[in-house]
């Protein structure tokens, strides 16, 4: 019974080996001297896989590119890994990255595919990138596509063939997406005094970025981040718990107070910036109110996802906005992020002259163009008339006004009872 | 030989007698409760071909196999085009908007009543419905279709052109349909997709097809402003029965979901304001008269009881019905009617400039309400 089920297990083998080996050997006819299979070969994969295993046999659909090797193929064995991926920051990639494929320039069946599983109307991830939508097919491929395939590319980080366990544990694995004017998590490290010791003596003196991010090898990246993208913090019951493991990580090599302090110090400059945002936002709104931005929203190429509105948020476009609006936006998205990723990342020049300084430069700017077009304007010095002679347009300030919180119901009803009563007693 | 003859004395015998059934009088229409109707015979049809009669109730087209016009005073009939078109609309000045699907595209042709070509214009698609305003502006609902592996993408266009024959268009949707439905569907898909131009001309009613993979297919009932290019969904039909259409001045809404009932309700609002038992409906929002079945409603109730089976049609402006009963066409007029006053042009223009401030958003359907009723006393 024994040398039966022995041999049984010897023919399932063979055969399995003989079956792998088939499968290799019609790839392998063309591509044995590539550069894949001699990774492949050398990876923890050689000899458990087959070329086809992962990118199926399909010749045709290969070689046209539409045989994406997603995350959901390397989960079939690595699935936890998958489930943390899924539900980290790392896992909803797509909600910066692709827009519906109604508003792409070709609608091929790749384009499709990486919103959708074929045959479901349904996208993947929810997908709201309005600088996405305006780029060209080749910038949206290499200068956005590279980092936010992240969403359902394990190879983003651990490439296609290689599998060392080196290439993920090094920090420049990162920098190749965190870093830059809009997040220069890695410059922010890198020159920090974590980055400085990281070469010299290793991890076991000083962090690198997996150390904090990905403690213990978890592919959940959002461990111990205390606010999502755009820098608002979570609400408190979330905050304290982020917050408590991230200081877990920290007390491993430095007094629980010291940590807990610098990370409070943190918070509140990023408070501190996040007011002098807002106070440059309400300036721009303010203008946008009375017409007086130049181009006014109302005049330019629409915004893709919101039309004719004026956008100071997370849909924010570089292009197609008007000067004072540019100005913002550098405020926001570069220097903002600077100071408080800077601060976090315990990076003194990062946080005050990169930072905090141009924060404070551009938000003075921004006055001094406001000044400028109010004065065009002819509204020189004098207070922000408070009334358009638009119907339509003062019933959209209002609109807004109540929409920010500035006006309650009750006052935004009678404005809009008095604009109603003026169309209706016009000649 | 004998046999030989006697079987072609038997076939004249058929064809006389077949020939004789189509040649022979219309049988005199079924009487009517009304007294000062006005009945007239006009020609024998088969079921199923369309048919619409002009503004002026002088003008007949109708097509079987082919598309053939009709001047009733004198019987005097020509054929315009040889194939049966996908949509046919008069205008109130007598011209005749035809739309045939051609190699692959809509042809849409413009008709005198003397069989002239006043206009025609190719559009890729197929038209669903043609639609003429008061002031002579002409409106094209197309569908498009694309066939991908995964599914048919359509694409729903409004074709507007004025009476100087100018231009516009809009995209009203787009919709990816599974692949099972669109098979199911096959050349009727373009049908599913409707309007209707609201008479004050800035809004229109349409129906959106819905039909992914994951959801029961359905077709939306939506509400477009052509100004704003802003949608509100009002309600949602089966995919291949019902209708709905808008009412006088646009702000009452008929709605049948093919479920026997045909409801009334003002557009912004969800209760509704009266229903009739029934399942084919039109309106004729110039004359205030409602068709349900086989019978004509005014605003004070029911006027007039069709035959049973009959099929009536408005004529264009409503002053006619044109009445499809067993296999003839008959035109019955001489019904009251209480034709609806065109607004003042100040009336009219702020009207048009609240239901905008609606459309954005800007003001509710209440303040609409409110500031209709005091420009509008009903």
């Amino acid at each position: 019974m024994r040398f039966l089920l022995l041999l049984i297990s010897l023919f399932v083998g063979l055969f399995a080996a003989a079956s792998l080996y088939a499968a290799e050997g019609e790839c392998l006819k063309c591509h044995a001297e590539s550069s894949a299979n001699r990774q492949l070969k050398a990876s923890a994969h050689a000899g458990h896989l087959s070329c086809a295993d992962c990118h199926g046999s399909d010749h045709q659909k290969i070689a046209q590119g539409e045989s994406f090797v997603g995350a959901d193929v390397c989960g079939r064995c690595h699935p936890q890994q998958l489930a943390e991926h899924r539900r980290s920051r790392h896992g909803m990639g797509l909600h910066a990255g692709w827009g519906c494929t109604r508003n792409m320039p070709e609608r091929t069946m790749q384009e499709c595919q990486f919103c959708h599983n074929p045959g479901d109307t349904r996208p993947l991830s929810t997908v709201q990138c309005a600088r996405f939508l305006k780029q060209s097919p080749e910038m949206a491929q290499i200068g956005c596509n590279r980092c936010h395939m992240i969403e359902d590319s394990c190879a983003s980080c651990h490439t296609n063939h290689l599998t060392e366990a080196k290439i993920v544990q090094d920090p420049a694995v990162c920098a190749k997406c965190h870093m830059g004017p809009d997040h220069p998590q890695w410059e922010a490290w890198k020159t920090s005094q974590h980055g400085t010791l990281y070469p010299l003596l290793g991890e076991t003196e000083a962090p690198g970025c997996q150390l904090c991010h990905m403690p213990q090898g978890t592919h959940d990246v959002s461990g111990g981040l205390t606010a999502p993208p755009g820098g608002k913090p979570y609400q408190a019951s979330k905050f304290a718990a982020q917050r408590q493991a991230m200081l877990e990580l920290c007390r491993q090599c430095h007094a629980p107070s010291f940590a807990a302090r610098e990370l409070k110090r943190a918070d509140a400059v990023r408070a501190q910036t996040l007011a002098l945002v807002e106070e440059a936002r309400a300036i721009i709104r303010n203008l946008d109110d009375h017409g007086w931005l130049d181009p006014s929203p109302r005049q330019r190429v629409p915004h893709p996802q919101r039309g004719q509105e004026l956008v100071l948020d997370g849909a924010m476009l570089y292009e197609d906005i008007s000067y004072i609006e540019s100005l913002f936006f550098r405020l926001n998205k570069f220097a903002a992020a600077k100071t408080f990723k800077g601060a976090y990342h315990q990076n003194p020049d990062y946080t005050h002259w990169y930072g905090n300084a141009e924060v404070k430069l551009l938000l003075n700017d921004i006055k001094g163009e406001a000044r400028r077009l109010q004065e065009r304007a002819g509204q020189g010095g004098q207070n922000l008339p408070t009334r358009n002679s638009d119907p339509e347009q003062t019933l959209e300030v209002l609109q807004r006004q109540y929409q920010r919180g500035e006006r309650d119901a009750d006052a935004y009803r009678k404005a809009k009872q008095q604009v109603l009563e003026e169309i209706l007693e016009m000649n | 030989m004998r046999n030989r003859h006697y079987g072609a004395i038997f076939w004249w015998l058929v064809l006389g007698l077949s020939l004789g059934g189509c040649v022979g009088p219309i049988k005199p229409f079924p009487a009517l409760n009304a007294a000062a109707l006005r009945v007239q015979p006009l020609v024998r049809i088969e079921q199923g071909a369309p048919f619409a009669l002009s503004a002026d109730g002088r003008w007949l087209a109708f097509a079987e196999q082919r598309l053939n016009l009709r001047d009733i005073e004198s019987a005097d009939q020509l054929e315009l085009e040889p194939l049966v078109p996908d949509a046919m609309s008069w205008s109130m000045k007598n011209e005749l908007a035809v739309s045939m699907a051609q190699e692959g595209q809509a042809l849409l042709r413009l008709y005198s009543v003397t069989g002239e070509r006043l206009f025609e214009q190719p559009l890729p698609g197929r038209v669903s419905r043609l639609q003429w305003s008061e002031d002579g502006t002409l409106t094209a609902g197309v569908l498009e279709r694309k066939t991908y592996r995964f599914g048919t993408h359509l694409t729903a266009w409004l074709y507007q052109w004025n009476e100087k024959r100018q231009l516009k268009r809009w995209k009203l949707f787009e919709s990816t349909i599974n692949p099972a439905v669109a098979a199911q569907q096959g050349d009727h898909l373009f049908r599913l997709f409707d309007f209707d131009l609201s008479p004050l001309g800035d809004e229109v009613l349409l129906t959106r097809i819905f039909a992914p993979p994951a959801f029961a297919p359905a077709r939306r009932l939506m509400l477009y402003h052509l100004a704003t290019r802003k949608t509100q969904i009002l309600d949602e039909l089966p995919l291949t029965s019902g209708s709905a259409r808008l009412g006088a001045e646009g702000e009452t809404l008929f709605v049948a979901k093919g479920a026997g009932q045909i409801s009334q309700r003002r557009i912004w609002f969800e209760h509704l304001d009266q229903q009739w038992p029934g399942e084919n409906f039109s309106f004729s929002p110039r004359a205030q008269l409602l068709l349900i079945d086989n019978r004509l409603y005014n605003r004070k109730g029911l006027l007039l009881e069709l035959p049973p089976l009959s099929q009536p049609r408005f004529s264009a402006g409503g002053r006619y019905l044109l009445v499809l009963h067993a296999d003839a066409l008959y035109r019955i007029g001489g019904y009251p009617r209480a034709d609806l006053l065109p607004f003042e042009p100040r009336v009219l223009k702020k009207l048009l400039q609240l239901r905008r401030l609606r459309s954005l958003g800007l003001i509710e359907p209440r303040d609409y309400s409110q500031a209709r009723e005091r420009l509008v006393p009903r």
